[in-house]
């Protein structure tokens, strides 16, 4: 049934184009005719939930298929909360407007911790019980993948099952095996059963954890014989051949990435040490240029977008990226579509391309060199040096830019304070090179800004047994170089520490944290990553009430030894090669990108052959 | 370089659009049908498309228009057929002819008609009495909210026509289907709660001054209604009926022959 949003509460609501969905490309399908009824829900709002690529494959993906409608659920805003709480209204997909309670999977995409009280709080809108052990047989199946849930604990008893890895390939098979059960009429438990065979599917249900006295894990166990004792997450091994949509939903009002995306390849051949993308999407793989070409040219005309961007974790870093980005701005240009090139390292930035990309819109370019001296950007294996800023910055002034951001971490491993001090000297000299243009060539105004957010330890990075800096010395660390800019025209921005450490407490937390998100959830936690709703006080009354001390998560040393609650999880990347690198970094020697020289990571064995790159 | 002239709807489907957002729609639509736009030099050249009066959030309207700067060969039949190929659901475009006068239609707005349905527990009589007297004032004055703070105005001389009706639950009653089908789908969510019966619907036709210069928004006039006159009436909905050029003495349809060709 559909609920019943009136033109009373949409009239009161900001933007309510939010909640009535109908957008150019939305799938419409009759509900009676489809056997598989799948709410993809996005734990953030419309804006946020709309930008993600991920979401725009699989939804399309899933509607291919003629037994299954997939429709699109967000968190709705605050007031819009309120109204339906107030109304007794449910929460609804957008196509049918349905009550996603009565659907038959909801799917949750795990892309930030601070997303996961909405995940709670959206369960409780739905009206479906928030703990998987009480959800009955006519409950919907609560599924969940993405990033975050390569550490999918914190999450272990709310969600029925997980998807590891890519979800192109396993999500069908899933379906599949749901399709068949709900025919056979079996129950939940049994269709879990069922799917725990499934490569890269994790049914948190059938683990048991134990803990040692000192607090720590030990390894997840299988309840039973049959369920596999470690689950391997999902690749697609040939990117050029696997779906990518043709059309994607064209929003009517303005959302954060409001163009086309279009992906180049997954997997980054960088192995930055912070970077859990680096290494959880490994190996990397690329679209053929071709294929490229030909998704890009059908979203344009599917879509009426005027923009298109390429999406992957290092641009620049695709074979043959000249090439391809020529072919692709020469195909645009002649469409008046504008190419947005983003994730451009600082070595290879490329002023030419710069030129065609953006025209003579001189938007701001962005550079991270993430870290202030070559020593530390050693230590996380940046593997760009000053002088490659420099050049790229002095490239950009003499070609008319005037407006540069440098992105740099806080509270890296064996920072001192000459590290923050070097992000403060970098910014100094990106200034004088400024200066040291020809004042023809260069713009008239000067703008740098440097950003600073703070390091959070991730599960399957070589820093993953590392201690996160407290947010006494995070702060001192901000203060320490706030006081070292002294240059007026140079901006600089940071991040809230309280943030970063809830980050890192369920970045690496186990089952216990999950019962704090559950407690600050009921002490009105949601929509954490918006600086006006984030309620710190509540989040430590929260741990306090469970007895869960968060420092044990964020701010400790683990040692070598430790097992881990993610140890289950199998991303490709050994333990073994993870720790190599971790005393690489303490011994500031760097790894060679995947291209220059094979280090043997492990991921290698996803592909036929066991060779990453040719 | 030449110029088309189009007709839309706007309907229920779109009615949370906002008008800047309505831009967009068109410019997608257009570049998906792939029609001869011409674009403004410049930096970031964009579509030169020009609507209308804007439509508040929430409005529904059988009669919006808009100019399109044309650089190609397109008859507005074919423009007319193609864009309606690509535009939303609750977006039609009526009708399309070619402008030949510089007079863009956002400048040349002069009044703008409306139907507004609301509850209102007193009987045709009283409503039609308080109607009446509110025409038969010489000022009307009520408070505008601007960016500048509350200011006084008088709407009076902006209200041409005014009259009211009680509304008819028939189709046959009403030349208006759009808005008997959405009393019969929602009038239940105005009334539930409330002292109202479904017999308390009254619709009110006006015939408003509207445009850059001076322009009298419907909702103002129900408030006015309310305040001035007494009456206490709950706002059902606002649909817009026309769009007009000229003054007061001689309005004119955007589409018609002297408005598109007066050089």
């Amino acid at each position: 049934m559909a609920v019943r949003i009136t033109d009373a509460i949409l009239e009161s609501v900001e933007k309510p184009s939010r909640y009535i969905g109908n957008e150019w490309n939305s799938v419409v399908k009759e509900p009676d005719k489809v056997d598989i009824r799948f709410a993809f829900c996005f734990p953030d709002n419309y804006e946020v939930g709309m930008s993600h690529l991920g979401m725009r494959i699989l939804y399309h993906m899933l509607n291919q298929r003629e037994d299954t409608y997939c429709e699109r659920v967000f968190a709705p805003w605050v007031d819009m909360e309120q109204k339906m709480r107030d109304n007794k209204i449910p929460l609804f997909a957008l196509e049918t407007k349905d009550a996603i309670k009565e659907f038959d999977i909801i799917g949750f995409t795990l892309q930030y911790e601070m997303s996961y009280t909405n995940i709670i709080n959206m369960l409780d809108l739905a009206g479906v019980p928030i703990y998987s052990r009480d959800r009955k047989d006519d409950h919907p199946i609560v599924c969940a993948g993405g990033p975050c849930a390569v550490n999918p604990e914190p999450l272990a008893d709310i969600i029925d099952f997980f998807v590891i890895g890519e979800g192109e390939e396993v999500t069908g098979e899933v379906l599949d095996a749901y399709k068949e059960c709900k025919k056979a009429n079996v129950s939940r438990q049994e269709f879990l059963n069922r799917i725990v065979n499934i490569s890269g599917i994790y049914v948190p249900s059938l683990y048991t954890v134990k803990y040692n006295e000192d607090g720590t894990c030990k390894k997840a166990e299988p309840i039973r014989e049959g369920v596999p004792k470690s689950i391997r997450k999902r690749i697609i091994k040939d990117l050029s051949n696997v779906y990518y949509p043709e059309k994607i939903i064209v929003p009517y009002s303005r959302i954060v990435h409001d163009r086309v995306t279009m992906e180049i390849f997954r997997g980054c051949i960088r192995g930055c040490r912070f970077c859990q993308a680096g290494y959880i999407y490994r190996p990397v793989r690329e679209k053929s240029a071709e294929k490229v070409l030909e998704a890009a040219k059908k979203l344009v005309e599917s879509t009426g977008y005027d923009e298109i961007s390429l999406a992957s974790l290092s641009t620049s870093d695709y074979t043959e990226f000249d090439k391809m980005s020529n072919e692709l701005l020469e195909e645009m240009e002649s469409r008046k579509v504008n190419l947005a090139l983003p994730s451009l390292r600082v070595d290879s930035f490329s002023l030419d391309l710069m030129e065609k990309a953006q025209k003579v819109r001189k938007s701001g370019l962005t550079f991270a060199p993430e870290a202030g001296t070559q020593r530390l950007r050693d230590v996380i294996n940046k593997g760009v040096t000053e002088d490659d800023l420099i050049n790229s910055v002095s490239l950009a002034f003499s070609g008319g830019w005037g407006s540069v951001k440098l992105y740099f971490m806080i509270g890296l491993p064996t920072e001192s304070n000459e590290d923050i001090e070097g992000i403060a000297k970098l910014g100094e000299k990106v200034v004088e090179v400024y200066k040291n243009t020809p004042k023809e060539t260069r713009s008239r105004k000067l703008n740098v800004t440097i950003s600073a957010s703070s390091f959070v330890p991730k599960p399957f990075t070589p820093f993953q047994w590392e201690p996160q800096d407290t947010i006494v010395e995070l702060r001192r660390k901000q203060e320490y170089l706030r006081g070292r800019i002294k240059q007026r025209n140079i901006t600089y921005n940071w991040h809230d520490t309280k943030v970063s450490f809830l980050e890192a407490v369920f970045a690496r937390g186990d089952r216990r944290t999950g019962k704090v998100l559950v407690k600050a959830w009921e002490k009105g936690c949601k929509f954490d990553s918006w600086g006006e709703h984030f309620k710190y006080d509540e989040w430590i009354e929260a741990f306090k009430e469970c007895d869960c001390d968060p420092h044990f998560y964020a701010t400790r040393k683990r040692s070598q030894d430790e097992e881990f609650p993610w140890d289950h999880i199998d991303v490709g990347v050994s333990k073994k090669y993870l720790q190599s690198e971790h005393k690489k970094a303490y011994e500031e020697k760097t790894t060679p990108n995947c291209r220059e020289n094979c280090s043997g990571c492990g991921v290698s064995t996803f592909l036929d052959g066991g060779v990453c790159i040719e | 370089m030449s110029k088309i002239r189009i007709k839309f709807t706007r309907g229920e489907e779109v009615k949370y659009v906002s008008h800047l957002d309505i831009l967009k729609v068109f410019e997608r639509a257009a570049r998906r049908a792939k029609l001869p736009l011409a674009y403004s030099k410049g930096f970031n050249p964009h579509p030169q498309i020009i609507f209308g009066l804007p439509l508040s959030v929430g409005v529904t309207s059988e009669a919006e228009f808009a100019d399109f700067e044309i650089d190609g060969a397109v008859s507005p039949e074919e423009f007319n057929d193609s864009l309606n190929k690509e535009l939303p659901k609750g977006i039609i475009c009526l009708d399309a002819a070619n402008l030949y006068t510089k007079k863009n239609i956002m400048v040349s707005i002069s009044a703008a008609s409306y139907k507004v349905l609301f509850l209102c527990s007193e009987n045709l009589k009283s409503v039609q009495d308080a109607v009446g007297a509110l025409k038969k004032k010489k000022m009307v004055i009520v408070k505008k909210f601007t960016k500048k703070g509350e200011r006084d105005f008088d709407i009076r001389p902006l209200i041409y026509k005014l009259d009211v009706f009680q509304f008819s639950y028939e189709a046959d009653g009403c030349t208006n289907p759009n808005l008997v089908k959405y009393v019969e789908n929602n009038i239940d969510d105005f009334i539930h709660n409330t002292d109202f019966h479904r017999e308390d619907l009254y619709c009110l036709d006006m015939l408003v001054g509207a445009g850059n210069v001076s322009n009298l928004k419907p909702s103002l006039l129900m408030t006015a209604l309310s305040e001035t006159e007494g009456l206490y009436l709950r706002q059902v909905k606002i649909h817009r009926t026309g769009l007009f050029l000229g003054d007061t003495l001689r309005l004119l349809d955007p589409m018609s022959e002297s408005v598109l060709e007066n050089i």
